[in-house]
């Protein structure tokens, strides 16, 4: 049962859950975690990709994924942002996002995305 | 025995002053002219003075060594000093005799130079083929003093009541009108000639023909009336407005025989009033458009993310119904979903009920509520947009706060203005704590919110809830100012001050 999971980090519960349902739905392993501290309390071992929603108290998702990148974890991160500007996507693909994503999103396009990342 | 002693005494009575001798005569004479209040002077036909008393002395100020044997003229001013001499030579030539037997009104003139009034009676005698006149000088200075002080009284008091900004009349008992002053025929468009000697329900409207009878009937029971707002009609037909102060007139044995009334006209001061109040309303109603617009963003994220919760539950119900034959654990996974979904619905719509309380403008409308649940709300929605700002939230709420009768939108409003508030205060500093405290004390509910933010700018500090004052660069300085609206249509009181490093700003609401 050491297979790859998906790795969802997200503050707002009902986000979470949702994501994680809908990933399992479709048959992946989902894994919550509800901050960016929590998840760095982790083996990220089986981490098959990450995904992060920006806005969270304490580490923010861009901190979060600096932080990630500077270990050497190369593994995808799909970023989730409520908001978006052209400043803010300029730093989330600096800092080594995958992909990025507005919420609320197609359902399909995340599992075309998580799909991918998790192949590849 | 008896009887002869009394018959003694009656001649004794009946002494006159021809007994007194010559000597004696003198005597009495000096007695008299030393005991006479008045002035008492002879002079001789060319006017030189012959006797002079003391009344005069204290009159003149001259001693009598300094004025006998001087002419009179110099205890005159011009022009009776003219009209002596005129006199005196008309008396020499003719006989005629002008002031001789009677007495008038002149004017003496003292040693200093000052003058004062008198009444000189004179009279004319002769002494051994000399002739002389007497001249009696009663002092008039204490009662002219005292009629102008009175009539200069009466003038003052007519003076204040003709110049004054409001209408001051009076009546008799039978309502007829006995005075009117000038601001009663601005107010009331009737001139005091045109009022005067008619009845007061000439300035009554229609419908209020028996408010005066009242007001008299009141008087007599022993009750005034002050700053009674009421409806007068003008000359012209329209309503005036007036604040009306109501007082018994009383005659000298303390009968009242009639009553003063007097009227401030209130129609400009009401219509400032209404266009004041209609002002703040729509200033409030600016001022939560405009903290809206910066609250948008914000919300928007909000209701993003129930949005985002609801369509994943919905697609990923229907992924797990997809298969021929679902397994019981996907169907029971899809209605989990699905009741997870409506949640999320309900909390959008939470969301959305907020904003249009906020942005909604309506009249005050008040209800028992939880303080502690009002608080709480407010502050959850203050902290929307800041949940990533790294501030620590303290919440101490005394348990078992009691139900304060409210408007809880208005009263979360202002925590909320006071909560954003502070989140733009630290925005700059390093430590950024946020304390929410409520608790009841002597003087009511207390609730204080309180940053720890460079504080309050003493330049601000002072004139913090006067409105369009400010130290944000985009903001308008009117938040404050509808905060203190609200708090003390509440009855309550705003105060704001220094602590520690940051503001605190404490509220006081009235329990009942």
């Amino acid at each position: 049962m050491n297979a790859p999971a998906v790795y969802v980090v997200d503050d707002d519960e009902a986000v979470r859950d949702s994501i994680c349902l809908l990933l399992e739905s479709s048959g992946f392993v989902a894994r919550e975690f509800a901050s960016a501290e929590l998840l760095l309390a982790t083996e990220p071992g089986h981490m098959g990709c990450l995904l992060l929603d920006l806005h969270m108290p304490g580490i923010s998702g861009v901190e979060l994924l600096r932080l990630l990148r500077a270990r050497g974890i190369r593994r995808p991160i799909i970023v989730v942002s409520g908001r978006r500007d052209h400043v803010q996507d300029a730093e989330v693909w600096a800092a080594g996002a995958t992909a990025l994503l507005s919420k609320p999103f197609d359902d399909q396009q995340l599992l075309d995305l998580v799909a991918q990342a998790m192949g590849a | 025995m008896r009887s002869s002693s009394l018959q003694s005494e009656e001649i004794e009575d009946r002494q006159d002053l021809s007994d007194f001798g010559t000597r004696g005569q003198a005597g009495l004479l000096a007695a008299l002219l030393a005991t006479a209040v008045d002035g008492i002077i002879a002079i001789d036909p060319k006017g030189h003075i012959l006797l002079y008393n003391q009344a005069c002395e204290r009159l003149f100020g001259y001693r009598a060594s300094e004025v006998v044997g001087q002419n009179v003229r110099m205890l005159m001013p011009e022009p009776y000093r003219h009209e002596l001499d005129d006199y005196i030579a008309n008396y020499s030539g003719t006989g005629e005799r002008r002031v001789i037997g009677g007495g008038r009104e002149v004017v003496g003139r003292r040693k200093d130079g000052s003058t004062f009034p008198m009444y000189l009676s004179v009279g004319e005698g002769g002494l051994t083929g000399q002739r002389f006149f007497v001249g009696i000088i009663h002092d008039l200075s204490a009662l002219r003093w005292e009629t102008e002080q009175r009539e200069g009284a009466d003038r003052l008091l007519a003076q204040i009541v003709q110049s004054s900004e409001d209408a001051i009349i009076s009546v008799a008992l039978d309502g007829t009108i006995t005075s009117w002053n000038a601001a009663a025929e601005r107010i009331y468009g009737f001139s005091a000639s045109d009022a005067i000697g008619w009845h007061i329900s000439m300035i009554l409207p229609p419908d209020r023909m028996g408010e005066d009878d009242e007001i008299i009937s009141r008087l007599r029971s022993g009750l005034t009336m002050e700053h009674y707002e009421t409806v007068r009609r003008h000359k012209d037909g329209h309503d005036v407005l007036v604040s009306l102060s109501v007082a018994p007139i009383f005659d000298a044995s303390g009968v009242m025989i009639g009553a003063s009334k007097t009227a401030r006209d209130v129609t400009e001061r009401k219509r400032s009033e209404e266009k004041l109040l209609g002002m703040q309303n729509e200033l409030a109603h600016v001022g939560r458009l405009s903290a809206m617009g910066q609250m948008s963003a914000a919300i928007a994220h909000e209701l993003n993310q129930p949005l985002t919760a609801i369509a994943n539950y919905a697609k990923a119900a229907q992924r797990l119904l997809q298969n021929e034959n679902p397994e019981p654990r996907q169907l029971q996974s899809a209605r989990e979903a699905m009741e997870k979904a409506v949640t999320q619905t309900l909390r959008a719509g939470t969301i959305i009920r907020y904003l249009r309380d906020f942005v909604e403008k309506r009249e005050s409308r008040k209800c028992p509520e939880d303080m502690s649940e009002v608080i709480r709300e407010a502050v959850s929605l203050g902290m929307v947009g800041h949940s990533h700002s790294n501030i620590k939230l303290v919440l101490a709420l005394k348990p078992g706060l009691p139900r304060v009768s409210i408007d809880k939108v208005q009263i979360q409003q202002v925590l909320l203005n006071l909560v954003r508030n502070a989140m733009e205060a630290m925005a700059e500093v390093k430590r950024r704590e946020l304390t929410i405290s409520c608790d009841v004390g002597d003087e009511g509910l207390i609730i204080m919110v309180q940053d720890s933010g460079p504080g309050l700018a003493p330049q601000v500090a002072s004139r913090l809830f006067q409105p369009f004052v400010t130290t944000k660069a985009d903001g308008m300085g009117i938040g404050l100012k509808i905060c203190q609206s609200i708090i003390e249509g509440h009855g309550g009181t705003i105060t704001a001050r220094q602590s520690g490093p940051g503001a605190t700003f404490v509220i006081q609401l009235p329990l009942g």
